[in-house]
């Protein structure tokens, strides 16, 4: 317990605030992935998680525990269809959208800004008043 | 900087006999893609050896790629029991209810014959299935995540669905008609999971090709 509080008190205020931030994007991993390979045709697992980090300026970071679960649960959803090649000396695995990955992208992404509109509706409109 | 074909052969022989990949040539192949380039990476933007750079990006994946004690498939890593999971939840408890419903409508046709005769053929077709499945077993090259998931306990299967076809012929036989069907549950489960296990094995074929072309 007292290793514990101890361990909370001394996180950097940056952690905190990366950790909260990590939860908020947690559950747009599938529409961001989507949205990545709706962009660049097609991309393999490291390259999503770089491109992730510089696009959001290293705010975000997609852990391996967190992606390939992701990819295969939508590979095996038949969002994604896969492609194999030789680079470098290794075989690389890449991922593309199919079409029903196309059509689901773009409903994702439609609920995805509709999420953020109204979000934003409600942090920036004025006084929010709660009607039971 | 770029690993040599014996760094990245190492990386494959720890992903083969410390995590327990040798059995899912398409995931070990991707994440030797993955840590193979995090490790380039590493060496680069710290200035580090190769020896000292891979320890450091296990560690990373050690939640994912060690065991996981907790699940009720054996010896595999995290990863693959995770997705096992997904696909039991997709590819064999959904049948749970099917088969009931099945069964309950059945109990509307109980004295008509032919509905005995469609449990014979749906039982074969289960049956043909599992052999057929067994048969891919035997030429496959690559053992995969979905192979592998669909080898699971294959054979108890087919002989349990074997044998359920046989007890309801003797019963038919014993009883001299074909109303009697005391085994229906039995015979559209095991046949289900047969069939759903022949899908997953098709979806395995396409994995199975992109192999081939590179291996």
């Amino acid at each position: 317990m007292h290793k514990k509080i101890m361990y909370i008190c001394f996180i950097p205020k940056d952690h905190k605030y990366m950790k909260k931030q990590q939860q908020l994007y947690k559950g747009s991993l599938n529409t961001i992935i989507m949205k990545l390979l709706e962009q660049n045709g097609k991309m393999y697992g490291y390259e999503i998680t770089q491109k992730v980090k510089e696009i959001t300026q290293g705010e975000m970071n997609i852990t391996e525990g967190a992606l390939y679960p992701a990819l295969h649960k939508m590979e095996a959803d038949g969002f994604l269809d896969v492609e194999m090649d030789r680079v470098e000396g290794r075989i690389r695995k890449y991922y593309k959208l199919t079409e029903s990955g196309v059509k689901e992208t773009v409903s994702r992404m439609e609920e995805l800004e509709n999420f953020i509109r109204n979000m934003q509706n409600i942090v920036t409109g004025p006084n929010l008043k709660l009607e039971m | 900087m770029l690993l040599t074909t014996e760094q990245i052969n190492y990386i494959d022989y720890v992903l083969r006999n410390d995590y327990s990949f040798e059995s899912f040539d398409d995931l070990r192949v991707e994440l030797l893609d993955h840590i193979a380039s995090d490790v380039e990476l590493e060496m680069q933007n710290t200035n580090i050896s190769f020896d000292d750079a891979l320890p450091k990006v296990l560690y990373k994946w050690k939640d994912e790629i060690s065991w996981d004690r907790t699940s009720k498939f054996d010896s595999v890593p995290k990863m693959v029991s995770k997705l096992w999971k997904k696909l039991d939840w997709k590819y064999n408890y959904c049948i749970i209810p099917l088969t009931a419903i099945l069964s309950f409508t059945a109990i509307s046709y109980s004295k008509e014959t032919w509905l005995t005769y469609v449990m014979y053929v749906i039982g074969s077709i289960g049956l043909a299935l599992g052999v057929y499945i067994l048969s891919l077993f035997r030429k496959n090259r690559f053992n995969t995540v979905l192979s592998m998931y669909a080898k699971n306990q294959i054979k108890i299967y087919i002989s349990l669905l074997a044998l359920a076809l046989m007890a309801n012929l003797a019963f038919n036989y014993s009883y001299g008609d074909f109303i009697d069907r005391p085994l229906l549950f039995v015979v559209i489960q095991f046949s289900l999971t047969l069939i759903m296990r022949s899908l997953i094995m098709r979806k395995n074929i396409k994995i199975e090709n992109q192999l081939l072309k590179v291996i």
